[in-house]
């Protein structure tokens, strides 16, 4: 296996990673795959996924902080980022070094974080699956703001939709609305599956807003629609009869990647659990998407890996991509250096090269980026690491007139599209609003904040119980995700000091929020308080350096945000060497032989959430990359 | 069956187009078979009242199966006995699958399913019991706890025909004078054999016996089984919802046990990592032996691994289990009492589910979907009761009585 | 009330009146008798058996002087306990340990029971009408419709 030459080495089995190797194997071409995290997680045997599956359950129950990474293995020698390390960069001079991973340098903590092991981030995400809107493609034309990206949505159409049939998207096509969406937004199309119904607590949101008639927001003098829309999102339903696909095919005449019709005998069947087919078919309402799915009803990239053709894939586990390695004229890539180890703790490791003829870089953005700092190459833009970017959640909380129960399905099922397009956008970011289903326990750790605040009052008995009932069966939580704008200073370095047990640089984050965001959370507290006040929303929102160490003031009042684990923009894909790391196939434009997936592609971000939009471009990079291959 | 099902298992797959493309005659060897080996009485023509009773009853027997196999799931310590626990839970929602799926075939011809108790005719049997529609009167069905005699009850309960039991049968039901059945799968088909008949001779004058016009419960509705549910409209689709309720249970292959075993006969070799369904009876020796089936295992009794599982040990630990009171009754508890109170909570649930069923069996499957949530919350109060200490010093355990 | 002088009935007769929830919905959990032996290794690890001692003596007498009146009782419990530091922790910690299955911070892990199990079995899921993210999930499409599950629902 050693000497073996793959048709493509792929770094990262994450989504993009799985998407590659799936697209690649079944069109016949080899494929080695380096995973840095533990074996055990990637295989597909049914028993030993499930057993596996049902350590990370365990780890899960027993972890006193639930963030999204408590799940997952954290390994010594392939660390991952993880929330629960943030805190306040204790000076200009000093970084956050807490967790032993991820160097923060500030001004602000960088908010979000990933897991580095077999399916990647998918295994802890949300599931939300908004494609992005016209406008997003071009938002230095539009308002002159960020850059402009080298193609526009209708390019990226039909990529969405195989995205879409990969992840497996519940949602209704038909009640999409807000800034942006018109008839030929989705165009004559459904969803594989029937939008996940709204939650109870959506439903009386709602009907509190709608009381008066048509909700209605004021801001800078302008009125403002208030509308809501069920949420597109990867998780298994019912499948819906109309849908037109069921597979993705590579057309070897056409050159092309082509969504496979079904028929009245083949149809679209959702994936199940990947150590049963029969397991996680719908969603249960386990309400634990982040950090993990206990049915796998929320997809995860381990059902697209598992969908790879056998005889074409090698997989790696235990396997640190730690350089890119290129021939001496610096031009063409000749392997990618890895090291492997045995228990993931021992701090023992073996240093190998694996080699193909193409070369792919899916580690996450922040990964991909060390790597390519590491070796010293892709970098004659100077873009490398650079314009890294997250949504800055804003978030409001209060308690609504009457029991809505929250605490109960999917984090979110509504959204808020009202502001994620509009004039505004020349002068502060825009933000989409989900509706969180899961009570307000982001911000302030309810609901064990709320047992400890009452018994801090003496409240015990009965007393107590309907205390609690009272309380958690009305909290309402509101999100304001606001787009960060690229900025060269928001940037991932690396620096000799910092390494990580087996040698490989820790990434040193920079990162800062500018006036352009710190604007949009102005706004959006002041649509939040017409909301709460029109909805009858008791508002319980406060803000402070103590709640969250993302905090900032803006014209004497204070914000904080919180990061949604949306990396973003660490590569940016361009139409020019000078201003960007790869080209429009996500090729880097100094490496003829090397791409890059993922988000870090990305120019610009949005409002919606990333996962969708990286996916399709992967298909895109998929499909350059067969042809690439078919040229030699 | 559905297509995707097929496509993810390949071995099911050939399995399937085998009995495609040899429906009729299987079927039909298989009636003749059982009819030559006396285990179908010769009976007097076959009358539709006649067939919906049997079909009645049928879904009363897959409904029998249900509480005992539920008791030994809900036994289940948390986060023990884990493959045990994945076997027995597929075992039980497929037999749920079976009892909707002959709701499916008595809409189909006119008649009108009972979920339930309706017009105080029990549904529930009392436990302990013998199984509904005289399948081995022998076997008393008790609620208990998964022991290791209770997971052998479980393999006699889904135990494929074979002739000592067939002729066993037969003798005793000269001398009772009415028809008993050896096995689940002997049960269904005679009930084949009779709907057959009477198809044929419907068609004869230009008729058809599938007349019924309630809507049948679909895929849609019902999921997370092994195979999806199959609606009726003819003969055919008839023939597929019995296969597939006899195929996962004791194995479309009850006749191999009648058969003197072969070497390297490769019908009796059903097992392998690409082999995702076997059937109950299989899945249940799985969990008896504490073993998988591995590819050369063969399933005939006279092989050399005699039928036995000789793969990868399953770590069962018999002792991680809730131990409760066999066969609980709420009187068994003062009234008033808290634990009276909550057997009551979980009777009054799993009532609500049948009558669910009923309702979504009766022409409006769309309410299943709550079902599925009783489903769970019934779960819930049945794992408190297998928790809070009753009488004896063992849990007070469900009791799945009926309440109205 | 009959005489009682088993520590774990103690417990549990003492944490139904602190946590609002019954007798059998306690036992229900079946986490009693971990919780108890918990709740003892804590103390005897931290030398203070005598506290935890004097509470479940002191919680025996209460109960049979006041039980079944549950405001009589959680009013003798805010006379006798709550001014007493090591007493009101001790309340503190007892409800924390029902409600969130933790113990100073910490998911409570006891041998030979599942880990992770406290958390599960946490009563304030109940009081707020739902379940713990990840466990005892109520099927498809339950969120867009009141709960079913109603242990918690003041009537």
């Amino acid at each position: 296996m050693k000497d073996k030459e793959y048709d493509v080495v792929i770094v990262g089995s994450g989504i993009s990673g799985s998407i590659m190797a799936k697209t690649l194997t079944q069109a016949g071409k080899s494929v080695l795959l380096l995973e840095a995290g533990l074996t055990a997680g990637a295989t597909m045997k049914s028993n030993g996924s499930y057993y596996n599956y049902m350590t990370y359950m365990e780890t899960f129950f027993n972890a006193a902080a639930k963030v999204p990474n408590s799940p997952y293995p954290n390994l010594k020698d392939a660390p991952s980022i993880d929330v629960i390390n943030i805190e306040t960069i204790p000076s200009p001079t000093e970084p956050s070094t807490k967790g032993d991973y991820l160097v923060q340098a500030g001004p602000l903590p960088f908010g979000s974080d990933n897991w580095r092991g077999p399916g990647g981030t998918t295994m802890h995400w949300l599931g939300t699956t908004p494609r992005m809107l016209p406008n997003d493609f071009q938002m230095k034309t539009k308002y002159g703001v960020g850059v402009d990206w080298p193609f526009g949505y209708d390019d990226l159409k039909r990529y969405y939709e195989m995205a879409e049939l990969e992840i497996g998207v519940s949602g209704n096509v038909k009640e999409q609305k807000g800034p942006g969406v018109t008839k030929s937004y989705y165009g004559d199309y459904d969803f594989p599956m029937e939008k996940i119904p709204q939650s109870y607590l959506d439903q009386v949101f709602m009907k509190e807003m709608k009381k008066g008639g048509d909700s209605v927001v004021k801001l800078d003098g302008k009125k403002y629609k208030i509308e809501f829309v069920s949420t597109p999102q990867g998780r298994n339903s019912i499948p819906c009869p109309e849908y037109q696909y069921r597979d993705i095919t590579w057309d070897k005449r056409r050159k092309k990647l082509q969504l496979v019709r079904s028929t009245a005998t083949e149809k679209y069947k959702q994936s199940g659990a990947i150590w049963s087919p029969n397991v996680g078919l719908r969603c249960e309402g386990n309400a634990s998407c982040v950090p993990i799915c206990p049915v796998q009803a929320k997809y995860n990239a381990l059902k697209t890996l598992r969908k790879a053709v056998g005889e074409y894939l090698d997989i790696k586990t235990q396997a640190v991509a730690s350089r890119v390695l290129v021939d001496k004229k610096g031009k063409k890539v000749t392997g990618i250096e890895y090291k492997t180890f045995d228990t993931g703790d021992d701090v023992i490791y073996n240093t190998r090269v694996a080699k193909g003829k193409i070369y792919v870089l899916g580690a996450s953005a922040i990964e991909n980026a060390k790597i390519l700092l590491a070796s010293g190459i892709a970098n004659s833009s100077d873009q490398v690491g650079r314009n890294l970017m997250d949504h800055l959640v804003l978030l409001t909380w209060g308690l609504l007139p009457k029991k809505a129960y929250p605490y109960r399905g999917p984090g979110s099922t509504t959204n808020i599209p009202t502001f994620r397009d509009g004039a505004f956008r020349s002068k502060h970011a825009a933000w989409i609003s989900p509706v969180d289903n899961w009570g307000w326990a982001w911000p302030v750790f309810s609901p064990g904040s709320d047992l400890s605040d009452a018994l801090g009052k003496d409240m015990l008995g009965k007393e107590l119980k309907n205390h609690l009932n009272h309380v958690l069966t009305r909290q309402l939580l509101l999100h304001f995700e606001c787009e960060q704008t690229p900025d060269p200073n928001n940037r991932i370095t690396i620096d000799e000091a910092y390494k990580d047990p087996i040698g490989n640089y820790r990434p040193i984050v920079h990162y800062n929020t500018n006036e352009y965001m710190n604007k949009s959370f102005e706004a959006a507290v002041k649509v939040s308080n017409q909301i709460f006040e029109e909805a009858n929303i008791e508002d319980h929102t406060s803000y402070s350096q103590e709640l969250d160490p993302d905090y900032v003031e803006y014209k004497g009042k204070g914000y904080n945000f919180w990061g949604a684990g949306h990396i973003v923009g660490t590569h940016r894909m361009g139409t020019k060497p000078s201003n960007s790391v790869v080209n429009p196939d996500q090729r880097t434009w100094d490496h003829d032989n090397l791409y890059l997936i993922g988000c870090g592609n990305m120019p610009t971000l949005g409002t919606s959430n990333p996962t969708l939009t990286m996916s399709a471009l992967t298909f895109k990079a998929a499909e350059a990359i067969l042809k690439h291959l078919d040229k030699k | 069956m559905s297509d995707s099902y097929n496509n993810t298992n390949p071995r099911r797959q050939k399995l399937n187009s085998r009995l495609k493309h040899q429906e009729q005659q299987a079927v039909t060897a298989k009636a003749g078979l059982l009819r030559a080996s006396g285990a179908i009485k010769k009976k007097k023509k076959p009358t539709l009242k006649k067939l919906k009773a049997n079909l009645q009853t049928a879904m009363k027997l897959e409904h029998s199966t249900i509480p005992p196999y539920l008791c030994a799931l809900y036994s289940i310590k948390e986060g023990k006995n884990l493959m045990a626990t994945e076997i027995i839970k597929s075992v039980v929602i497929e037999e749920m699958l079976h009892m909707v799926m002959v709701a499916n075939l008595i809409n189909a011809i006119g008649g009108k399913p009972v979920v339930g108790e309706v017009k105080g005719e029990p549904f529930i049997p009392s436990y302990p019991t013998p199984l509904p529609g005289n399948v081995d009167p022998s076997l008393i069905v008790n609620l208990t706890s998964m022991t290791k005699k209770q997971i052998r009850v479980f393999c006699k309960i889904e135990h494929p025909g074979d002739e000592e039991r067939e002729e066993r049968a037969k003798l005793r039901s000269i001398k009772d004078g009415e028809t008993e059945y050896a096995s689940i799968g002997d049960f269904y088909a005679a009930i084949l054999d009779d709907m057959e008949a009477l198809e044929e001779d419907a068609h004869k004058k230009g008729k058809t016996i599938f007349t019924g016009k309630t809507p049948q419960v679909t895929p849609e509705h019902y999921y997370g089984a092994g195979g999806s549910i199959i609606p009726v409209h003819n003969i055919d689709d008839a023939r597929a919802v019995i296969d597939e309720i006899v195929d996962q249970g004791e194995g479309s292959f009850g006749s191999i046990f009648a058969e003197p075993y072969k070497e390297g006969k490769e019908e009796y070799l059903w097992f392998g990592a690409d082999v995702e369904e076997y059937a109950h009876y299989f899945r249940f020796k799985e969990v008896q032996f504490g073993r998988f089936y591995k590819p050369t295992d063969s399933a005939h009794r006279d092989s050399p691994n005699r039928g036995r599982p000789t793969g990868e040990e399953i770590d069962i630990d018999w002792e991680e289990v809730y131990m409760m009171n066999d066969n609980p009754k709420m009187k068994d508890y003062p009234e008033g009492s808290e634990i009276r109170k909550k057997m009551y909570d979980f009777n009054k649930t799993y009532s609500n589910l049948l009558d669910n069923l009923n309702k979504g069996c009766n022409g409006k499957p769309e309410v299943l979907r709550e079902g599925i949530m009783i489903m769970f919350d019934m779960k819930y109060k049945a794992l408190e009761l297998m928790k809070i200490p009753g009488n004896n010093g063992l849990a007070v355990g469900p009791s799945f009585e009926y309440i109205k | 009330m009959k005489e009682n002088n088993n520590g774990s009935e103690i417990l549990l007769e003492i944490s139904a009146y602190l946590t609002g929830f019954e007798k059998a919905d306690l036992l229900g959990t079946g986490m009693l008798d971990p919780y108890y032996r918990y709740t003892i290794k804590q103390y005897v690890d931290a030398d203070d058996a005598g506290t935890l001692q004097s509470f479940l003596m002191e919680s025996k007498v209460i109960v049979e002087e006041f039980g079944p009146d549950e405001d009589a009782v959680i009013n003798a419990v805010k006379a006798r306990f709550l001014p007493y530091a090591k007493f009101n922790t001790l309340v503190t910690q007892l409800v924390t340990m029902w409600y969130t299955g933790e113990w100073n911070g910490e998911v409570i892990s006891i041998e030979g029971y599942k880990q992770g199990q406290a958390y599960v079995q946490g009563l304030i899921w109940d009081a707020a009408e739902t379940h713990p993210p990840g466990a005892k999930q109520p099927g498809y499409g339950s969120w867009a419709k009141e709960p079913i599950n109603s242990k918690g629902n003041i009537k």
